[in-house]
């Protein structure tokens, strides 16, 4: 069982909605060999529960609507039952992880990692600001993957972590 | 006055839609439109790009179905470069276009219709979904997203990603195949098969309970249309086109599909941006087909593998000449299922399929092409005109979804004549309205060819034509 599999989400012609597909590129080139497994998709199907539901540790990485734009937020997956992505064969990162636990009894630590972005437009590339949060968001999945316990701060609000 | 019953937005579809039921002064319905309210215009802004580019521009058209418009273009630029494509290459783009079906098909009867088929239509929609199908039966769930992986690791295997896969050229496809893949996708046989045949155990143990479903969902008399091997079997890539009617006679066979534009013609309606394919000898009244999963093992002679055609002899017990419930959609995609797998299991154990011959050469030799393959939904055309610089000056995509247009407006109005009254409206009755066109397992994406939603009008108008109200969205 792989240590930890990273989910790179998003369409990698809006800009930075590819902002997943671009840190999953990045890590390819990085050789995690037997650490991780890696996926960039589009959407998260049911069929990926299977994936999560045999590792021990998930990393979603995502772009965020929001200001300011590049900044990066970390944190803890839940599986919070939502009506909406039940009616579909999308699922976001909570349902995904519950759908796994639904499925093989099991649900692996999950952290999201998501990045504000700035522009949605079509094109491959990422703004200035998605760009500059690459090295932040490698340096987290770096932390998660050789420490795997984000730990909660008590200064930053909800469900916002620390690496 | 008459009165309106508005469904917005069909759930559990690919895309966007909404069903108006026009009630009489009774509250019987006297009418039902499914409206499409996106629409994507492909057809149009590919005009000026080059033609080689438009596999790869095509599949971007749907997530779903990506590697059928893959297919289908890049058939279409085999025919502009007049080239007849190595023999492993159109096994190679088969196998891949056969996963492509597994899938899709898993997606549809898995993800998408068996919350009603095994919690009830009358379930509460918090429960009547993805997570009510684990928590009630988790064995078929089990099965489902290991049909649905299976086919897309064989997409993956072979075009190096799952969605969007750039793999197949004009000309053939860019790589062979190896046996460290070969054998991968060989590996998952057993098990794929095993999943599929549990499933068509326990439809095929249900399906009396749904008697009243299958009498009511679009069961009426049409032709049928779809792609035909030489010998009538079962053949989604390639093929000739063959039409049968209602009592299974034969209408047409072995059709060139070049020829599509002297048979099908299109109408449009002005409240939908599907267009309504027709059969042109019969007009656009009564010219009214189906294509698809219910339509090809209507019109194949036989499946042509082992375990399928056991399973196509049983099927066809259900009618005399066609099986024309389009409930039975959902038994025909486990059994296309099944034919997938198998299929797949032949074309891999060739040792031909893995020659390093794969790809033809050439320039544009023609001006024109046309290509022609069954997508999980039905017979897919798509057709262009190049310039001498070899840019596109025209194209013309007819989609699987759009062939079945008619026949799902009609299945609509016949499910909501016989579960929806006006003064008695439940979510059960609204429910089997939108299970019908679940059915037909539409891909709204694909048969409007949207880059986000157009402006919209809305119009409730009376039984004497009067508009009673109008709503303007930009």
């Amino acid at each position: 069982m792989p240590r930890a599999l990273i989910i790179g989400i998003g369409n990698p012609l809006r800009g930075d909605d590819g902002f997943g597909w671009h840190v999953i590129e990045q890590l390819r080139d990085r050789a995690l060999g037997d650490s991780a497994d890696l996926l960039a998709c589009h959407q998260l199907t049911p069929e990926v529960a299977v994936q999560v539901a045999h590792s021990e540790r998930v990393i979603f990485i995502d772009a965020a609507r929001g200001e300011p734009a590049g900044e990066v937020r970390v944190e803890r997956v839940d599986g919070v039952n939502r009506l909406e992505a039940a009616l579909s064969h999308r699922l976001d990162p909570p349902a995904l992880i519950r759908y796994a636990k639904a499925l093989f009894g099991r649900a692996p630590e999950a952290v999201l990692v998501s990045v504000k972005g700035a522009a949605y437009e079509f094109s491959e590339n990422l703004s200035e600001a998605a760009m500059s949060a690459v090295p932040e968001v490698l340096r987290v999945v770096d932390v998660l993957l050789a420490d795997g316990r984000p730990r909660q701060t008590a200064e930053m609000e909800g469900t916002c972590l620390a690496v | 006055m008459g009165r309106q019953i508005l469904i917005d937005p069909v759930t559990r579809l690919e895309g966007h839609a909404k069903i108006t039921l026009h009630l009489d002064d009774e509250g019987a319905v006297e009418a039902a439109h499914f409206h499409v309210t996106q629409l994507r215009g492909f057809e149009k802004f590919c005009e000026g790009r080059r033609f080689f580019e438009m596999p790869y521009l095509m599949s971007r058209i749907c997530g779903i179905c990506p590697v059928s418009h893959l297919i289908a273009s890049a058939k279409t630029c085999d025919a502009i470069l007049a080239v007849s494509i190595p023999e492993t290459a159109a096994n190679l783009r088969r196998v891949m276009n056969l996963a492509q079906i597994i899938q899709s098909h898993a997606l549809s009867f898995f993800y998408l219709s068996s919350p009603d088929l095994l919690l009830g239509m009358e379930a509460d929609p918090g429960e009547r979904n993805l997570f009510g199908v684990a928590a009630a039966h988790p064995a078929l769930a089990h099965d489902g997203v290991g049909l649905r992986q299976f086919g897309q690791q064989i997409i993956e295997s072979l075009g190096g990603r799952r969605i969007h896969p750039g793999w197949v050229v004009p000309g053939g496809v860019a790589e062979p195949l190896t046996a460290e893949r070969r054998d991968r996708i060989l590996a998952g046989i057993p098990e794929a098969l095993s999943r599929v045949q549990r499933t068509l155990d326990w439809f095929k143990r249900t399906i009396e309970s749904f008697r009243e479903e299958i009498r009511t969902f679009a069961n009426f008399p049409s032709m049928f249309l779809g792609l035909v091997g030489p010998n009538g079997e079962l053949e989604t890539y390639d093929g000739k086109l063959r039409l049968r009617g209602e009592t299974g006679n034969l209408i047409h066979d072995q059709l060139d599909p070049q020829r599509y534009a002297e048979f099908i013609g299109e109408v449009s309606e002005p409240w939908t941006y599907m267009k309504f394919p027709y059969y042109k000898p019969a007009g656009s009244e009564h010219g009214f087909y189906r294509v698809g999963p219910l339509a090809r093992l209507n019109i194949v002679s036989r499946c042509g593998t082992t375990r399928a055609d056991q399973e196509l002899a049983e099927f066809r017990e259900m009618g005399r000449g066609a099986v024309l419930s389009s409930f039975h959609y959902h038994y025909a995609r486990l059994i296309e299922i099944l034919h997938g797998i198998e299929r797949i299991e032949e074309l891999l154990a060739d040792p031909k399929i893995l020659s390093k011959d794969v790809r033809a050469v050439a320039e544009p030799n023609r001006r024109e092409g046309i290509g022609v393959a069954e997508a999980p939904r039905g017979t897919l055309i798509h057709h262009y005109k190049i310039d001498d610089e070899g840019l596109i000056t025209w194209a013309n995509l007819i989609i699987a979804t759009g062939h079945n247009n008619m026949a799902m407006n009609r299945g609509i109005l016949q499910a909501a004549r016989h579960y929806v009254s006006g003064d008695q409206i439940s979510e059960g009755m609204l429910n089997r309205v939108e299970a019908v066109i679940r059915t037909f397992d539409p891909c709204l994406s694909c048969s409007t060819h949207a880059v986000g939603q157009m402006p919209m009008l809305v119009q409730v108008v009376a039984r004497d034509g009067t508009l009673v109200r109008e709503l303007r969205r930009n």
